[in-house]
């Protein structure tokens, strides 16, 4: 059992690198023979060079594009996939402009990218890609057998990308 | 014969030089207040190294000045000039019209109207910009720009059109040599300033802060050595003159990188001088469609914060004029030169050291061409 919280100081900014900032947790069960959303590839990068979050604001922003396209595309690799065989990408709320940047540099269009919660609930940092799995699912958007990313960047900096079978 | 130099900027430099080891006699136009002048003046002699001092005259002027802004006892010196080459620019790609057009078109009007007056010129060569707008995509050809429904990219590339219509109709024996991005000599990667595009990204790169580029798959850049550059517009110059002429003083694609290689090559270069720069594990930059790269300018203009968005707004008025692919047509150039312009390696093979040498001086121009400086970490 995987279990993520998190909460912000009482007196705490909101606003983190362009990114409105939600108070949440999520849990998810992780089992070796899983009768659904069965994984097919996993990336993650870690980037310690950047672990000054302050001190090198500007260089993780500019790593930002080719750090994230690049955990993409190898837990795309790993899962034998392209692109085209996703149904949906599960991004993490961050700023909707930067999906805007990101989602053709990984041959998606914009239609493709679940952005319904970025306006609605903000950035739940550790759950984003939980909240907003659940949430595609529950409105219809994805069924049994389709295929989906989930992409995730942490400061320090961390770059995850999971391959899931619905 | 008696050469005239409208300035001593990179270009105007090593061409002094090259004339100057030509045994030629040679007038520079400094512009600046006297003690600008004495400070340029002994740049430039330091530049151009051990020649006959009485061969190189730095006399005070500026183009954008009526007569050149020259005394009269100057003027009287310039004389018996045979031949002029008008390099004196305003090169950022960053200026403004005002800019632009007091340096590049009024500044090229002063200096016809100034051969207009010299009663033994046999040529003048006017040195233009192979980036002249981004409407134009694949192979660009040593024509003279349509009159009218062109766009610009740039304040700068528009005063350099313009400049080239001033020179065709000025009806002097004149030719417009298009130059390509220059860089450091083939010879040792020396240039007197690197402030300019190329060393721009470079520096990008190196600190971490170069996230795309505006690029299509396979497109290339041309670009230049400074002594190649400088001794093809002295070869021009000096070159029995036929009817007005545009020469692109360009690699053409056979001896251009993709942007790409280009990016690749200064990553592989900052590996071998300094391995703990590659330890770091900074991300390459992507290679991306220009429209994807325009959002992001956009982006970082409307939310980041002074430094990238400092950063954005540079990087896309450098990218501006290599937006769309295009290559040079040379056949004027080469039918000119001959061998000469035949000459020039690929880049992949001079690009490293030119790189290498950026690096090792942390991108201070060098003062004195033929010293080398003592090596220094990448980073």
């Amino acid at each position: 059992l995987c279990v993520t919280a998190d909460r912000f100081p009482d007196r705490a900014r909101r606003e983190i690198v362009y990114s409105l900032m939600s108070d949440g947790a999520s849990a998810a069960v992780v089992s070796r023979h899983p009768q659904r959303q069965r994984m097919l590839g996993l990336s993650q990068l870690t980037r310690g060079v950047y672990w000054d979050g302050a001190a090198s604001h500007d260089q993780i922003i500019s790593a930002y594009f080719p750090l994230a396209r690049q955990a993409f595309f190898e837990a795309l690799a790993r899962a034998e996939l392209t692109p085209a065989d996703l149904k949906l990408l599960i991004p993490h709320n961050i700023t909707l402009k930067s999906w805007e940047i990101l989602a053709p540099l990984l041959g998606l269009p914009m239609e493709r990218v679940y952005t319904t919660n970025i306006s609605r609930i903000g950035h739940v940092v550790a759950s984003d890609n939980v909240i907003n799995y659940l949430d595609a699912v529950a409105e219809g958007l994805l069924v049994a057998g389709d295929r989906v990313a989930l992409l995730v960047t942490g400061f320090g900096a961390h770059f995850g990308c999971l391959v899931l079978e619905v | 014969m008696h050469v005239l130099v409208t300035g001593a900027g990179i270009v105007g430099s090593e061409a002094v030089r090259v004339l100057l080891s030509r045994r030629l006699r040679v007038s520079v136009l400094l512009r600046g207040s006297p003690a600008e002048h004495e400070q340029k003046a002994l740049a430039l002699r330091a530049w151009v190294g051990p020649h006959a001092a009485d061969a190189l005259d730095c006399v005070p002027g500026n183009i954008e000045l009526a007569e050149l802004g020259l005394e009269s006892r100057a003027r009287a010196g310039l004389a018996d000039v045979t031949h002029v080459l008008h390099v004196a620019a305003c090169t950022s790609l960053l200026s403004s019209r005002e800019q632009a057009q007091a340096a590049n078109v009024a500044g090229t009007a002063g200096v016809l109207a100034f051969a207009r007056q010299l009663p033994r010129l046999a040529h003048l060569a006017h040195v233009s910009t192979a980036y002249l707008d981004d409407q134009t995509s694949g192979l660009v050809y040593e024509r003279p720009l349509p009159e009218a429904g062109v766009e610009f990219h740039t304040e700068y590339a528009r005063s350099k059109a313009q400049a080239e219509a001033l020179v065709l109709r000025s009806e002097l024996p004149a030719s417009i040599c298009r130059l390509s991005l220059v860089l450091g000599r083939l010879s040792d990667g020396h240039l007197p300033r690197m402030n300019d595009a190329p060393y721009a990204l470079m520096r990008l790169l190196r600190d971490g802060l170069l996230s795309m580029f505006p690029s299509a798959p396979g497109q290339r850049v041309d670009m230049l050595p400074l002594d190649f550059a400088a001794e093809s517009l002295v070869a021009l110059l000096l070159a029995p003159k036929t009817a007005t002429s545009i020469y692109h003083v360009a690699a053409g694609k056979e001896r251009s990188p993709t942007i790409a290689e280009y990016l690749g090559s200064i990553q592989e270069t900052l590996t071998e001088l300094d391995p703990s720069w590659a330890r770091r594990g900074l991300p390459a930059p992507l290679a991306v469609p220009r429209e994807v790269f325009a959002r992001y300018v956009q982006t970082m203009e409307e939310i980041a914060g002074d430094r990238l968005r400092s950063i954005a707004r540079k990087l896309e008025g450098f990218t501006r004029p290599i937006q769309l692919p295009k290559d040079f047509d040379r056949s004027q150039f080469e039918s000119k030169l001959g061998p000469l312009a035949c000459e020039l390696p690929h880049a992949r093979s001079w690009l490293p050291r030119v790189i290498a040498h950026a690096f090792e001086v942390d991108f201070r121009g060098d003062v004195s061409g033929p010293a080398r400086r003592p090596g220094r970490s990448a980073s």
